[in-house]
């Protein structure tokens, strides 16, 4: 049996960067809309690893 | 409640969703790229010339749209910088109040006032694809319907976090069983892409919907705020002959000295009053540039009635357009857009597979009894 922290850790964590990267782009210029697109494609690259790896 | 109600909710709230949540998401998908779209199939680009070249005066470009189209009246005019920075997009039509639909764009050059294009609105693919997206071809009605849509796909995504815990409970995170049954595959698919788009499906989700009300918010707008600024000309009769539509835009950007015109309402139409140029002032930043400020010109005198800060529900309305839309963090965002859209259509497929092959499997029990049943029956049948 997992503990909640367990179960909930990861996904929380990618929530957080979701977030912060659809309101970089939005209220930042510049240097925030990269830190947007790394942030938001963390939990995107983790997605495709997990669904596609072997 | 426990997990068989949420189960329940979030079986019944995705199963009337989905088939049009698969459709918004596939449409969705072209749209995100619309402007590249629009690029490369040709449309149509103001000539190049010296970069500094002068602006003419918009009454001027007034003057070639109506000499263009004689029996046509302009509503609006609107200006994309980023995209089209030397053109006057000029939206005219039979009447005031013509649908979006059989209005024109004539597109006017805007530093020699000369027309480039009057033609009709592109019926394409990209056409298509918005109005499905929109309203299915069925306008208000088909646009809320969708809205309401939205909402259910909401709750259908809130009872999916609930039933994330009970499923997890002996698996790591991101496990995905291929060894196991193509449905005990998918299952896992299905809770990965799900779990990790939560956020982004919940954005995108609640400002679609948000985004099918603006008409309904416009019309608040219309009675509340507007109408309060429009006081002062309550009974006069309406003005056949306007002054200078230049003068006004000076007017305004006098009034809001730190934002530059974006659009602008003619006298009688949809975000105007019969007396006024509304003119609507957008900022640089990626959030001022869409929080429109208006500002009320008088279209006889040119003189500022009033320019008020938008009420929070068209605030609401006007932020929800970028955070739908992704259109606001270059080509990057637009392409996590897209992933993040598949990542949504697997979890939408996978949800209709997981549910239908459980439906089958409980087919599949129910014939077993009642071929018991038969069974049965023969055997009474024989020993009488």
């Amino acid at each position: 049996m997992k503990t909640l922290l367990q179960i909930w850790g990861l996904p929380v964590l990618m929530g957080v960067l979701l977030t912060f990267g659809l309101l970089a782009a939005l209220l930042g210029v510049g240097i925030w809309h990269g830190a947007s697109w790394i942030s938001m494609t963390i939990p995107v690259m983790i997605g495709l690893r997990h669904w596609l790896k072997r | 409640m426990n997990i068989k109600l949420w189960y329940l909710v979030h079986k019944w709230t995705s199963l009337i969703c989905t088939a049009f949540l698969l459709m918004l998401c596939l449409t969705g998908l072209p749209l995100i790229f619309h402007e590249e779209i629009e690029h490369l199939t040709g449309e149509v680009e103001a000539p190049e010339m010296a970069p500094d070249t002068a602006v003419a005066s918009m009454d001027l470009v007034v003057e070639a749209a109506r000499k263009k189209r004689p029996n046509d009246v302009i509503r609006f005019m609107f200006w994309n910088a980023e995209e089209h920075p030397n053109i006057t997009h000029v939206s005219m039509g039979e009447r005031m109040d013509t649908s979006p639909d059989d209005a024109r764009t004539v597109l006017v050059d805007s530093r020699t006032a000369k027309v480039l294009d009057d033609s009709l609105p592109d019926r394409g693919f990209m056409y298509v694809m918005l109005k499905l997206h929109v309203d299915m071809f069925a306008g208000q009605p088909g646009m809320l319907f969708l809205g309401f849509m939205g909402l259910l796909f909401v709750a259908a995504i809130i009872s999916g976090i609930v039933l994330y815990y009970p499923f997890m409970r002996k698996l790591d995170f991101g496990t995905v069983r291929k060894d196991r049954s193509l449905r005990i595959k998918w299952l896992d698919v299905h809770n990965l892409l799900g779990v990790i788009t939560i956020v982004w499906v919940l954005v995108v989700g609640i400002t679609g919907s948000i985004n099918t009300l603006s008409q309904v918010i416009i019309g608040i707008w219309q009675r509340d705020q507007m109408a309060d600024m429009l006081a002062p000309y309550k009974g006069l009769p309406a003005p056949s002959n306007f002054g200078s539509l230049e003068q006004s835009l000076v007017t305004a950007r006098k009034a809001v000295p730190d934002m530059h015109v974006s659009f602008v309402a003619f006298p009688g139409s949809l975000f105007s009053s019969p007396h006024h140029y509304t003119v609507f002032m957008k900022g640089n930043t990626p959030v001022t540039s869409r929080l429109l400020k208006p500002a009320l010109i008088d279209a006889q005198t040119s003189n500022l009635t009033d320019s008020r800060e938008m009420p929070w529900y068209v605030k609401t309305l006007l932020l929800s357009q970028p955070l739908h839309f992704g259109d606001y963090g270059g080509l990057p965002l637009k392409i996590l857009w897209t992933l993040l859209d598949i990542f949504t259509l697997v979890v939408l497929g996978s949800g209709l597979y997981l549910w239908w092959s459980r439906r089958k499997t409980a087919d599949k029990r129910i014939s077993q009894l009642e071929q018991l049943h038969f069974d049965y029956a023969v055997d009474l049948k024989d020993i009488k």
